[in-house]
């Protein structure tokens, strides 16, 4: 019953909280794989995109689709609360026994303090509002940890094999959601171990074995889906798996190279990332040493990438940006301000705005940590029983978090935080906070001995608080709804390019790519276009792909046969002309000594279509991407097109306008208290970069008018009290002063201004010796600072300028003695 | 005699076909099913098939699958 109340407690919180449609990141991607059964990146999610297509199919239209595959999620988080609770149960009701009604009341309070924790934890919250397979794997987790106690309850009885062979069968379903499920086997493998049922005989243990082998590959037989639909060649089918040979190599996700268990150090690309990191690397024949192999996966791997999370979860978030080792972004804090200052090395009273109204800023004062502590020494001291639930839940743990760090052997610069990867020990931890409050209880009953119950239910109400301060605090950061800014970025890189020509954009990365299929895949947005992905561009079975039309896309124009380019060939071409000639056009390769694969592909595309077909650029895309082509591309929304006639970069400043004023959608930016994370507010600035450019082409060809319009349509669409802004929003008051409103050009840069002054001013509190790390960020606030100081000088702002210049001049001092 | 093995035949395959293996071997054709219906022609370099996202192949198809990989878990609660 009352774990019935917790599953809907969770229900109801993720259901309010969840995406209304996808996400960033492998979400379009997922969504897009349930719902019309194509084929993800590996290992694939067979067993995940069945069960998302069945609630695909409750939508009343495509757009309701990702809300569906959503809420999927939303629910089975909500299962897993559920097992939680009756695993806590289960777990304290074999050390206290239920015989008053004193005892019934800690046992559910405990179940019920544990569970709630872990509903309002920041990792699992976050899969479990979203369109991911770890909402999936947390839930078959929590399962199978459930099943096997409910074995060990009835082991002796005549029918208790059939959990175990369930068990089988559910692992090997668990092998089409996520391999993550997996790791709870060696804890299960436990409490098998000590409960040592009624010996059966070796027949019978012998059959056992057979039936759960052949439940297990009935379980696994989902990757039947995965073979079949590769085989139908699908618009999206990453990798190809469509015979048993690529079948293997797609589970075994070759495609991402293989990570070597020892050394820690040993990727050549991030030479230089190993190096920032560990400072001076010491080394011995040209390799690190095994001291500083071990400070790397010290520091790095296990004090950065695992416990840093873990105390995210259970002490406190410091905020919602991604960190690489600097004092500002993304470390874990306490709540406390002199353990703060210290941990961080700096004055948190001082903190900019950006950083203090941050909504991942999240502090639970340690408390759930403590709960947790208390918790875990309680069952170690409850006799021989407790020491052995200790071990199973301690290597539940550690499997399902340590065991993956050491696995994944992860280098530095990750491209976003992997938190998501080790839920499973934090939902062992929350059974230990569950039984904090049994500990919590203890520790009275002693001293008052009388009125037990009243005591009971004080000491329940007293763990409530752990929770419910957490929630108080997870939120703001965990609320998505009514945002659509996934969908409609993704639409808008889309509507960028023009209407005629079957036109052709290429991207790079996951979340310009996989938002990009959402809309062609689920909803059907501009299926007259194509897109390309640039990384994928290197490998053969995606140059296959793309040689097929798909939707009203036809193929693209590439006359190579598959044997020349099949991997291991044009792989890595030396160049030695100084140009190709296509059409008209002379493309300098003057400074290109290689090109690789997905270059060459390019350029041969160029050539066949001779400029027939239109061929776009995404602005995400680096500088460094398609390097030779830089000279020829006109920015048109947010899309560079390759363009034969170009020199320079150049701006079609009508189809930029028409973009931005009537093509494109904001996701619900302008809503009131919107949740902008990091990823959104990136893609956001891309945005605001663009309309930067627009007014400044506007009123370079002196039509101010238009230009206000654009600014009018900025402020409303992405007003800063959502997307705090850039200094591209200095184009907007560079238009305002000339517009002669002096007041709103002023809002803008005083907000720059006092924004960059409380940056500046606050990593000045940061301790000399960490302060290092800051030096990007204090680059990037001086040159705003200097820039909109510029702008006030310009337009004779005089008072604006005299209030900050002073302290600019510090600043720089400050800056240029490092 | 004949009638005799044949009923010894039938009580032995009775025997066999408890509950539980019955409900496994209709999840299994179910499963088999579903992916028989899956299966169809694809899209060539020639012409993009809009028969792979046909109602039969990613709406029937899945479901029955689904529907056999659910019913094997009531087939194994069933063991005895």
């Amino acid at each position: 019953m009352t774990a019935w109340l917790c599953f809907a407690t969770a229900a109801m919180v993720y259901c309010m909280t969840v995406e209304p449609t996808a996400s960033l990141w492998d979400c379009p991607e997922f969504i897009a794989c349930g719902y019309k059964l194509e084929i993800g990146h590996p290992p694939g999610a067979p067993f995940f995109m069945l069960v998302a297509n069945l609630f695909s199919q409750f939508a009343s239209e495509p757009s309701q689709v990702a809300l569906m595959v959503n809420i999927l999620s939303a629910l089975l988080s909500a299962g897993c609360i559920f097992f939680l609770f009756l695993t806590i149960t289960h777990l304290v009701r074999k050390l206290i026994k239920p015989e008053s009604m004193a005892k019934v009341i800690i046992i559910e309070a405990c179940g019920v303090v544990g569970a709630l924790v872990y509903t309002f934890s920041d990792t699992f919250w976050f899969s479990a509002v979203e369109a991911e397979v770890y909402a999936f794997s947390s839930f078959l987790t929590a399962l199978m940890f459930w099943l096997i106690l409910k074995w060990e309850e009835e082991a002796d009885g005549p029918r208790s094999r059939r959990w175990i062979v369930l068990i089988a069968y559910i692992t090997g379903l668990s092998i089409g959601v996520h391999l993550l499920c997996l790791l709870c086997l060696p804890a299960m493998f436990f409490v098998v171990w000590f409960r040592k049922a009624k010996h059966r005989s070796w027949k019978s243990r012998f059959r056992l074995s057979l039936v759960c082998l052949f439940v297990m590959m009935v379980g696994f037989s989902s990757y039947g889906v995965i073979l079949i639909r590769a085989n139908a060649n699908p618009p999206m089918c990453e990798d190809a798996p469509n015979n048993v040979e690529r079948l293997s190599k797609y589970l075994g996700r070759e495609q991402y190279g293989k990570t070597p268990l020892f050394p820690r150090i040993y990727s050549q690309r991030h030479a230089k990332a190993y190096a920032d990191w560990l400072g001076t690397i010491k080394t011995k024949d040209g390799v690190p040493t095994k001291d500083e192999n071990l400070r790397y996966f010290i520091s790095y791997q296990v004090n950065f990438m695992y416990w840093r999370y873990f105390l995210w979860n259970f002490v406190g978030r410091q905020n919602n940006i991604q960190g690489n080792g600097e004092v500002e972004h993304g470390n874990w804090i306490t709540g406390f301000r002199w353990i703060d200052d210290w941990l961080l090395g700096c004055d948190t009273s001082k903190l900019p705005s950006d950083l203090r109204d941050n909504k991942g800023r999240n502090v639970f004062y340690g408390l759930p940590l403590l709960l947790g502590l208390m918790g875990i020494l309680w069952q170690w001291r409850r006799g021989r029983e407790g020491r052995q639930q200790f071990l199973i839940v301690s290597l539940l743990f550690v499997m399902t978090g340590l065991a993956i760090v050491v696995y994944l052997n992860q280098t530095p610069l990750q491209p976003r935080e992997r938190d998501y990867a080790y839920v499973g020990s934090f939902y062992a931890y929350a059974i230990w906070i569950g039984m904090g409050v049994a500990a919590l209880y203890q520790l009275f009953e002693k001293r008052v001995k009388k009125h037990l119950v009243p005591l009971a239910g004080i000491v329940a109400l007293v763990g409530m608080i752990v929770p419910i301060q957490m929630v108080s605090q997870t939120w703001d950061d965990h609320d998505r709804s009514g945002r659509y800014t996934c969908r409609d970025f993704g639409a808008n890189y889309l509507e960028s390019m023009q209407r005629e020509g079957n036109p052709v954009i290429f991207t790079n990365g996951d979340n310009d790519t996989f938002p990009l299929w959402y809309n062609h895949e689920v909803e059907g947005v501009r299926t007259d276009t194509r897109d390309c992905n640039l990384e994928y561009l290197n490998t053969d079975w995606y140059i296959d792909q793309m040689k097929r039309p798909a939707y009203d896309s036809p193929a693209l124009p590439i006359a190579l046969r598959h044997e020349d380019y099949q991997e291991g060939r044009l792989d890595c071409v030396p160049i030695d002309v100084d140009s190709v000639t296509i059409g008209q056009t002379v493309i300098s390769l003057k400074d290109v000594r290689y090109l690789f694969k997905n270059e060459l592909m390019v350029l041969h595309m160029l050539q066949q279509s001779q400029w027939q077909r239109p061929f776009y650029l995404s602005i995400s895309t680096g500088n460094s991407t398609l390097s030779f082509l830089r000279d020829h591309l006109v920015l048109e929304g947010l899309a560079y097109r390759i363009s034969p006639t170009a020199t320079g970069q150049r701006v079609d400043v009508e189809r930029l306008y028409d973009n931005i004023m009537h093509r494109f959608r904001y996701g619900g930016l302008n809503t009131k208290g919107i949740y902008v994370d990091e990823d959104v507010k990136r893609m956001a600035d891309s945005h605001q970069l663009i309309m930067g450019v627009l007014i400044d082409s506007l009123l370079q060809q002196g039509d101010v008018k238009r230009a206000l319009t654009v600014c009018e349509k900025w402020q409303h669409e992405m007003p800063h009290e959502n997307v705090p802004f850039t200094d591209a929003a200095l184009s907007m008051a560079r238009c305002y002063y000339m517009a002669g409103q002096n007041q709103q050009g002023d809002a803008i840069t005083d907000n720059l201004l006092r924004r960059s002054d409380e940056w500046l001013s606050w990593i000045q509190t940061i301790h000399p010796k960490r302060r290092n790390g800051s030096n990007y960020s204090q680059y990037v606030w001086l040159q705003t600072m200097e820039r909109a100081l510029t702008m006030a000088a310009q337009h004779n702002r005089t008072e604006l300028f005299y209030q900050y210049s002073k302290s600019y001049e510090q600043y720089v001092k400050q800056y240029q003695k490092g | 005699m004949n009638s005799m093995s044949n009923n010894t035949k039938k009580a032995k395959w009775l025997s066999f076909l408890t509950t539980s293996r019955f409900i496994i071997l209709v999840s299994l054709l179910l499963i088999a099913m579903g992916y028989l219906l899956m299966d169809g022609p694809g899209s060539t370099e020639q012409t993009f098939n809009p028969d792979i996202f046909s109602p039969q192949r990613i709406v029937v198809a899945p479901i029955l699958c689904l529907a056999g990989y659910l019913l094997v878990v009531v087939g194994i609660l069933r063991w005895k």
